[in-house]
């Protein structure tokens, strides 16, 4: 017998009833398929091999160690922060005059407005099934109708090592009530240490009317595998933005899927992806435009260096009966090394008559007459690459609406440029 | 002398574009170099600024007593060559004010000064942005990011106002300017005149000469140097053309 990540044979206990059934029915599919191959489609290019073949288990860690960790790594940012240590809250604010609640575990779960839908947005599919099995604790981020929160939300995931290879199971359920706005931040980390599995699920619902602006980061370390499931479901008129930031990784791999389930609904999918070493990112993007009058604008940029590699694979499907929908999608691939592989695969699937669609795909160089205009300039060679490759991303990091977050993803951007040190100040 | 090219060849894809340039250029000279599409010009200025693509099969090139060939296009920055492009490169994400004080401290590195700080950059960008009355807006947003044709040549002269070359290349820097925008434009490089400056203008028109007056007008056609003269040829081609001497080429 092979040892590592095992299917669970019996589900956790604790919790209402509908969630005992949730997690049977969950682990029963997932015993059903098991893990996926590079024979499951959406796989072809990602072998889970790396995940699989380790024991990966849940291990009791210093949470408060790893909470000050991450605080430190991401200094203040002007944020409602809560951070999560292997899917467990360990530090957050007290909830203020802010429309703002949120609770754990059977608190979560046993609140107004989650049977019905925990569980349901999401898809329990390999990996997210895994994770509805196993999961400790919900994070429930409730932001009531009519709310409109000043403060951007930031929920910091902790992916902290024990002794051995550690697997952790983060949840968390947003709740976007009619009409309210808010603006969410998700940061995924690795702490420094052993090998670290984070298989996370991320449940967002968006009500009538509501704007909800979701940044979404994963931050990569050589000993972090991250495998993560963004589930959203648009109500009516609402608007949803995702703002998808892949810095690295082992192995970090995203399953997006926006089902825009309300006419006039809209969704903008923005994401940055940067591979490096032996990176391996994989983004999957699935918007399914169920109602008619939706709009989704998509644009993902990667830039692939060393023997980085890089999935991008997005599909838009425009259903029957869904005219007047509005889908473009664009990813967009700088390439500079040889030895870097990209694999992107924008796609399309129409069903109704009525429909605006656009959608492409580029992996080009580094623009020579801009290197030459720079070099002209008196900018050294290898600064004029890492300006023109950072320059390449700037405008979608840009659009991530909270200053201090964009400003720090852009200078952990820098950090990992051969020589973002010395364009510090340029860019 | 600031400038010797000697019996410059240069071949694009196999194809020789330039067949044997001779020319001179001591500071304080304004040198125009006049010809018609295809004739090398902008070839001869790429070369000069140190673009790849382009094979040097023969000749030489002498700039302030050093072998300009040799170096990169930075070195040549640095060492105070200027080329002011014919078609300006649109950087989004780069602001055009830390770009340029990367680069004038490059510059300013190489020639052993102090480097500038960003309140002192910032005086001496607003005090060169009027000379080409570039709007304090366009000099903080994206190098050349959405600037129109007009700004885009007026942002290359502001340029090299910061940096303050021993030798401007203007290539076609008349191209797409209407004359409100051409005015603005010379009267920038002319305020750049100085006794220890070189200038080649190269054009295609004599228009812009009306306003940037040369000292020497060099007339380049099928990548050679057909005739030199003063100010007076230029308004000699305007008159005649370059079908004249295109035929003498084609032996015709």
């Amino acid at each position: 017998m092979t040892m590592g990540l095992t299917i669970p044979t019996e589900v956790r206990a604790g919790g209402p009833d509908w969630l005992a059934e949730l997690r049977r029915q969950a682990a029963g599919r997932l015993r059903e398929t098991g893990f996926p191959t590079r024979k499951t489609e959406s796989w072809r290019f990602t072998s889970v091999k790396p995940v699989t073949s380790v024991p990966f288990e849940p291990a009791p860690v210093d949470e408060a160690a790893a909470a000050r960790w991450a605080e430190q790594h991401l200094g203040p940012d002007d944020t409602d922060r809560l951070i999560l240590v292997n899917g467990r809250l360990a530090s957050g604010p007290v909830p203020r005059a802010t429309a703002l609640a949120w609770g754990t575990g059977p608190d979560a779960t046993g609140a107004v407005g989650v049977e019905g839908v925990l569980g349901r947005i999401a898809a329990a599919e390999h990996f997210a099934a895994l994770n509805a099995v196993m999961f400790e604790e919900v994070l429930l981020v409730r932001i009531p109708d009519g709310a409109v929160l000043e403060r951007p939300i930031h929920v910091v995931h902790v992916a902290a090592p024990g002794s051995g290879p550690t697997a952790a199971y983060p949840r968390v359920l947003v709740l976007a009530g009619a009409r309210s706005e808010a603006k969410l931040i998700e940061t995924y980390l690795t702490a420094p240490g052993e090998r670290c599995l984070a298989n996370a699920v991320t449940e967002v619902w968006v009500g009538p009317e509501a704007r909800l602006d979701h940044t979404r980061v994963q931050e990569g370390a050589e000993s972090g595998f991250h495998v993560a499931t963004l589930a959203v479901r648009q109500e009516r008129a609402s608007s949803y933005a995702s703002r998808a930031v892949t810095l690295g990784g082992a192995l970090a791999r995203l399953d997006l899927g926006v089902l825009l389930d309300g006419e006039g609904a809209e969704c903008v999918l923005d994401g940055v992806y940067h591979v490096r070493g032996a990176d391996h990112v994989d983004h999957q993007t699935f918007i399914d435009h169920a109602k008619p009058h939706c709009t989704s604008s998509e644009s993902y940029r990667g830039i692939l260096d060393g023997q980085g590699h890089a999935v991008f694979n997005g599909i838009i499907v425009v259903r029957r009966g869904a005219q007047r929908s509005q889908a473009h999608q664009e990813n967009r691939n700088l390439l500079l090394s040889d030895d870097a592989v990209i694999h992107t695969k924008p796609h399309l699937e129409i069903d109704a008559d009525d429909v605006s669609c656009s959608h492409g795909a580029t992996i080009g160089a580094i623009d020579e007459d801009a290197l030459f205009y720079l070099r002209a300039r008196a900018i050294p060679e290898a600064q004029a690459r890492d300006i023109l490759t950072f320059a390449f991303v700037h405008a979608l990091l840009h659009r991530i609406p909270h200053r201090p977050v964009h400003e720090r993803l852009a200078e952990a951007l820098l950090t990992r440029l051969p020589h973002g040190e010395s364009i510090r100040e340029l860019v | 002398m600031l400038l010797k090219i000697e019996d410059l060849h240069v071949t694009v894809d196999g194809q020789e574009i330039l067949k044997g340039i001779d020319l001179e250029v001591r500071p304080g000279e304004v040198h125009a170099i006049m010809g018609p599409n295809g004739s090398g010009k902008s070839t001869l200025s790429h070369v000069l600024a140190g673009r790849d693509g382009y094979d040097v099969t023969g000749g030489k090139v002498t700039y302030d007593g050093k072998d300009l060939l040799a170096m990169s296009p930075e070195e040549r920055a640095r060492e105070g060559v200027f080329l002011a492009f014919q078609y300006p490169v649109e950087i989004p994400g780069v602001s055009n004010v830390y770009f340029l004080k990367a680069a004038v401290n490059a510059v300013r590195r190489a020639r052993g000064e102090q480097e500038l700080d960003a309140i002192e950059f910032m005086k001496l960008a607003r005090h060169k942005a009027k000379l080409v009355e570039l709007d304090d807006s366009l000099i903080r947003r994206s190098v050349n990011e959405g600037f129109s044709g007009g700004e885009k040549k007026r942002n290359e002269i502001f340029q090299m106002a910061i940096l303050e070359p021993k030798l401007a290349i203007l290539d076609e820097t008349d191209s797409g300017l209407d004359i409100d925008a051409l005015r603005v434009v010379s009267h920038g490089v002319n305020s750049l005149r100085s006794p220890e400056r070189g200038m080649l203008v190269i054009t295609h028109y004599q228009r812009l000469l009306d306003y940037i007056v040369p000292d020497r007008v060099h007339v380049l056609v099928d990548g050679r140097v057909v005739r030199s003269g003063d100010k007076t040829l230029a308004r000699e081609l305007e008159a005649s053309g370059y079908a004249e001497y295109e035929k003498q080429r084609a032996g015709v």
